[in-house]
């Protein structure tokens, strides 16, 4: 056998010899199935909801089923002193009108959620109050981009977040755009026979630096921000750009003033979409605030920017 | 009576400071290659004096006027005995005889040096030797490899050459090459390290105890310095192997008469795996797709003797790694998809070595240091293509001068000052498409920084029991408007119980003014080499060691045993979800900005704890040589934002690492080597529970909900890392039978790798049975590897 010959074979047998074997050895940490109870709570909701569920073992899940919703819990929400009994409206889904239990700025809950079981879990939050931080739209820019060889026009919203210093402050940003949307209707012929102009909302994308920001680097300082809009043919429908997409016609910056566990609730949770099953980045770990459980106990309040243009 | 005494005080301090000294002084060099040796101990016989050679071979000891007898030992050479009659400052230059040059296995003159005698603690100095008995995946000898077998030392992954040293991080250890920093170290996405053993003359690994003359990094110093060259006659050496083959030759530069003024070292590697590869990838797809991957590196070294006190040496490295595949869509389709990665360094190094006199050495050097690495893709699909391309490095230009000044045999001072230029460039995104020209980038980030330190330190011999190296640095780094400056105090003691047993003590602070990014953790070229700014901080440490030294002359054995406790600040790590591929993701909106963050805002800086004990038990000399390491240790970290503010077990924690390495020399034409290693799981993460996630989201101006989330299915993973991999375990054997030939000797080597064919975990991914229910499923990359190699001498 010549020299080139023994090289290739041991190369080939390389090659072929990376193995894949179900890794039976690894000592897992033990968990059992945690209750998992999430709520947020919001002044413009008319109802607070709260879920309570079982979370199921991710290798050992016959069903591969994660919803195991835990009916007849005992659900309460606390506050200056009055205690408020959340009721089952399907299984493990409780909720309180929020005008029996209204969601007040600066004011703390406290939840308490006991399984038939006997398991329990608790949580602790204080809605943000309003603060004089506002995002305030600055100016509005655009520019023609070609796509597949089609024009297209982008919008940039150049805005400044002016944080008020006397707040440890959490923001998280959504970019919305509206545009209309021509719908028509067809005889049987396929002549239209009327048309009916819809709007519609899309969020834009930001990075997640940029969606959610806290002011620890620049508490109480303004900050510059831009904010792009792409052209809504970009998602015109399913199957590509649609000619009745029109142009947008309002812009609006939705700013989530939130409490920390939201903020960071909500950012893990898009990182964890965003990355699942991607070597490259590092594991993201969905945050909870829950003692006795897994899960989020949040309040928001919002305010916006609207931009016609 | 009390002036008496006051007289005689007087007198007697009189007499001493009058007590006329001379000084001997030269270079220690290697018989036949008249390459010089550092770290030769040279002893006063019969006094309790002693000293050693520095990196270039120099020494110097004061004494008072007198015939004494000196002996010059060092590892793997026979002792050599000169008498000198100090009457007047002598040069004394002296040749020692590496033991392969004399006659005989054994050598009665032999002499080790003893972990006993040292003040250094922390310290093992690598056999170039041992870098080429020790049995090697697909035998490429591996200094990086040798290293990982030391105790303090863990590796990464299966086959993997990224080091770990007493819980610090692949991007702490200050690996050095004739002065310039190596960046990137690894061929191969790190299976191998770039240094080529026949091209290197010392070895030297610091893990605690820092002297001061070294700085810039947290956790270790891997100091390796290239062979001059043979300054007598043209020299080869060099081998066949299964992925790669070397050669390096050596010889006088310049004419006979001049042969012992200069020489030359030209060293190179290059790998076939591409020629050997392409074939199958091309003949598996019928010739629909390409692919390889090619590495190359060499080392080149001149020096030439301008007269007895001055000294130059020009020495460069150069190294390339090239992974690319092609995928082409069948005929007639002309569309294509290619892309692949680029990585390497290039480093260069001018020395000028000046003795001023008898006791006093320095050495220059201009020092350049360049590593790149770059990420290309193009598709093409119909007339419309797509070109990314994304660079990043760092390019050094330094300047330093080291001092040693012998000043007594109680006091050898080092001293000396270091300024270094870096250019950084941690992403450079060039990304143009004609299917969507929102897309086009161009950004080019460079970061230009000064790092520079000064320092002192002191040899000091207190007593004859009492040892210590004292030494203090200042370390500056200038970012923009800022300013770091940063003191770095350094100190080791050892002190001597009785012959032959010595108990040690350091404590080190280090300052870290670089950062790498890292995802892996293995090496892989994607980790990003970042500065310290206003917002990322510089990394710190402190560490404190305390030891025993012991050696025993029947049989020779050296005996270390130490516990060390280090503390991290500011250590740098990416927040969860982020990688390097996300640093400048997000859309172009023309006007030089975009929605998206820097890699500022992807990192997050935390603490780090890292504490344990280690053994080792080395023998040296004689025809059986090897070691015994073991490691207990936890390393620890916290972040604010990483596994909600908690601590966690560091990815290369590990509580026990165990290595054996074992080297005989059966007689002049038959060695036998084995290794065998132990090392407990690396902590991973993994899920454990799944829940479905609820969100609240909020309304849009008419009251409709954005950000609809869909049903998300979360997961709870406990905390970070809590899971462990499998137990890793190996034994790898050699046998090497050399026969001497006319031209020279010829070595034919057979090792086996993995002997009992273990499957390693290299990683783990969730995979899925046939019913869709998730299965962890472990990849193992080697079986037993079973090499033959060739090496050959002239």
């Amino acid at each position: 056998m010549s020299m080139n010959k023994i090289l290739l074979s041991a190369i080939v047998a390389l090659t072929i010899s990376a193995c894949t074997k179900n890794a039976g050895n690894v000592k897992l940490p033990k968990t059992e199935k945690l209750l998992v109870v999430q709520c947020i709570l919001s002044p413009y909701d008319v109802r607070t909801t709260v879920s309570v569920d079982w979370s199921q073992d991710y290798f050992n899940n016959p069903n591969q089923n994660p919803i195991s919703a835990v009916a007849k819990c005992v659900v309460l929400i606390a506050s200056n002193d009055t205690t408020f009994t959340l009721t089952e409206k399907q299984a493990g889904v409780y909720s309180i009108d929020t005008t029996t239990m209204k969601v007040i700025p600066g004011q703390t809950y406290n939840l308490y959620v006991k399984e038939p079981g006997g398991k329990e879990a608790r949580a602790v939050c204080t809605v943000p109050v309003i603060s004089k931080s506002s995002l305030n739209f600055v100016s509005m820019d655009s520019q023609i981009v070609k796509i597949r060889g089609q024009e297209e026009k982008s919008f940039f919203m150049k805005c400044r977040l002016d944080d008020d210093g006397a707040t440890k402050d959490f923001y998280t940003i959504y970019p919305v755009c509206y545009y209309g949307v021509w719908e028509y209707e067809y005889n049987q012929f396929g002549a239209i026979i009327d048309s009916s102009w819809t709007e519609q909302t899309q969020e834009t994308y930001l990075d997640i630096e940029q969606k959610y920001v806290n002011d620890q680097d620049f508490n109480g300082q303004k900050k510059n921000m831009t904010f792009t809009f792409q052209d809504p043919n970009r998602w015109g429908g399913p199957g590509g750009p649609s000619p009745t997409v029109s142009r947008y016609d309002t812009l609006e910056l939705l700013t989530i003033q939130c409490d920390e566990a939201y903020f960071k609730y909500h950012r893990s949770v898009e990182s964890f979409s965003q990355n699942e099953g991607n070597p490259f980045a590092e594991p993201t770990f969905i945050y909870s605030n829950i003692t006795g459980g897994i899960g989020i106990f949040a309040a928001y309040i919002q305010k916006r920017v609207l931009v016609k243009l | 009576m009390k002036y008496t005494l006051l007289f005689s005080l007087i007198i007697s301090q009189f007499t001493a400071i009058a007590q006329i000294k001379n000084t001997v002084s030269g270079k220690v060099y290697e018989k036949g290659s008249r390459e010089h040796l550092p770290n030769v101990n040279i002893s006063v016989v019969g006094k309790n004096i002693s000293t050693t050679s520095n990196a270039y071979g120099f020494y110097s000891i004061t004494l008072p006027v007198g015939t004494y007898t000196l002996a010059f030992s060092f590892v793997g050479f026979g002792r050599v005995v000169d008498t000198v009659r100090l009457t007047k400052n002598i040069d004394l230059d002296v040749e020692m005889s590496g033991l392969t040059e004399l006659k005989e296995v054994k050598v009665s003159g032999e002499k080790r040096e003893k972990v006993s005698e040292q003040t250094q603690m922390s310290t093992i100095n690598i056999p170039v030797q041992a870098v080429k008995d020790v049995p090697a995946l697909l035998g490429e000898k591996d200094v990086l490899k040798v290293i990982q077998l030391m105790p303090g030392v863990q590796k990464g992954s299966e086959g993997q050459s990224g080091i770990y040293v007493r819980g610090g991080g692949p991007d702490q250890n200050l690996i050095i090459l004739d002065d310039a920093t190596v960046y990137n170290a690894f061929h191969l996405f790190g299976f191998f390290s770039l240094f080529n053993g026949d091209a290197l003359k010392s070895i030297e690994l610091i893990k605690g105890g820092f002297p001061a003359r070294y700085g810039g990094r947290l956790s270790s110093v891997i100091d390796m310095q290239m062979k001059d060259g043979n300054k007598a006659k043209l020299k080869g050496e060099g081998g066949l192997g299964v992925i790669a083959s070397r050669l390096v030759l050596e010889g006088p530069l310049l004419p006979k008469q001049l042969k012992h003024k200069s020489s030359f070292l030209v060293s190179g590697r290059s790998t076939y795996i591409n020629l050997l590869m392409r074939p199958i990838i091309k003949a598996a797809s019928q010739g629909l797709n390409d692919g390889g991957y090619n590495f190359f590196d060499l080392n080149a070294k001149l020096n030439y003797e301008i007269d007895k006190n001055n000294k130059v040496y020009l020495s460069g490295y150069f190294g390339r790694d090239k992974f690319f595949f092609q995928q082409n869509e069948p005929a007639p389709s002309k569309d294509y998809f290619r892309g692949g990665f680029l990585w390497g360094n290039a480093t260069g190094t001018l020395r000028w070595n000046h003795k001023y006199d008898s006791k006093w050495f320095s050495n220059t050097s201009l020092i350049f240091s360049d590593y790149k690495f770059e990420v290309f893709a193009k598709l093409k699909v119909s007339t419309e293509t797509f070109d990314l391309n994304f660079k990043s490095g760092i390019r050094d230009i330094g300047l330093k001068y080291d001092n040693d000044y012998f000043h007594s045999p109680e006091h050898h001072l080092k001293f000396g000052a270091v300024v270094t230029y870096h250019q950084f460039r941690p992403s450079a995104v060039v990304i143009k498409s004609s299917i969507d020209t929102s897309q086009n980038v161009r950004e080019i980030n460079t970061i230009k920084t000064y790092e520079s330190g000064i320092y002192i330190e002191d040899l000091w011999k207190y007593s004859n029991k009492l040892k210590l190296n004292p030494g203090f640095r200042i370390s500056t780094f200038s970012v923009g408007n800022i300013t770091y400056v940063k003191p770095e105090p350094r100190i080791s003691i050892a002190y001597t119980i009785k012959a032959n047993l010595a108990v040690k003590a350091s404590y080190a602070m280090m300052n870290q003014y670089l950062h790498l990014l890292s995802n892996s953790g293995i090496g892989l070229p994607t980790d990003l080499w970042v500065p310290a700014t206003g917002k990322v901080k510089p990394m710190q440490s402190e560490q404190v060691a305390i030891g025993i030294a012991k050696d025993i002359d029947k049989p020779d054995l050296s005996i270390t045993v130490e516990a060390y406790y280090k503390k991290m600040d500011k250590v740098l790590a990416y927040k969860e979800g982020a990688s390097f591929l996300s640093l400048d993701a997000g859309p172009n909106n023309g006007n030089g900005s975009t929605n998206k963050s820097t890699w500022e805002d992807k990192v997050t800086q935390g603490q780090g704890w890292s504490y344990g004990a280690e053994f080792f038990v080395q023998k040296k000399v004689g025809q059986f040589t090897g070691w015994i390491g073991y490691t207990l240790s936890w390393t620890q970290l916290q972040f604010d934002e990483l596994n909600f503010g908690k601590k966690y077990y560091a990815r290369y924690d590990r509580r026990h690492d165990l290595s054996i390495v074992g080297m005989y020399k059966i007689n002049k034409e038959w060695k036998i080597s084995g290794t065998f290693i132990f090392g407990t799981g690396q902590a991973i993460t993994l899920p454990l529970q799944v829940y479905p996630l609820q969100s609240h989201t909020p309304l849009d101006k008419n009251g409709q909900p954005i950000n609809y989330w869909g049903s998300p299915i979360g997961q709870y993973q406990g905390l970070k890392n809590s899971a462990r991999m499998e137990p890793y375990h190996r034994m790898d054997i050699g046998v090497q039978h050399t026969k001497k030939k006319k031209w020279g000797e010829s070595t034919v080597e057979f090792s086996a790798y993995n002997v009992y064919s273990r499957w390693n975990p290299y990683f783990y991914y969730i995979g899925s049975d046939n019913t869709g229910k998730p299965t962890l499923q472990k990849v193992s990359l080697f079986p037993i590897v079973p090499t033959v190699t060739w090496n050959f001498k002239f």
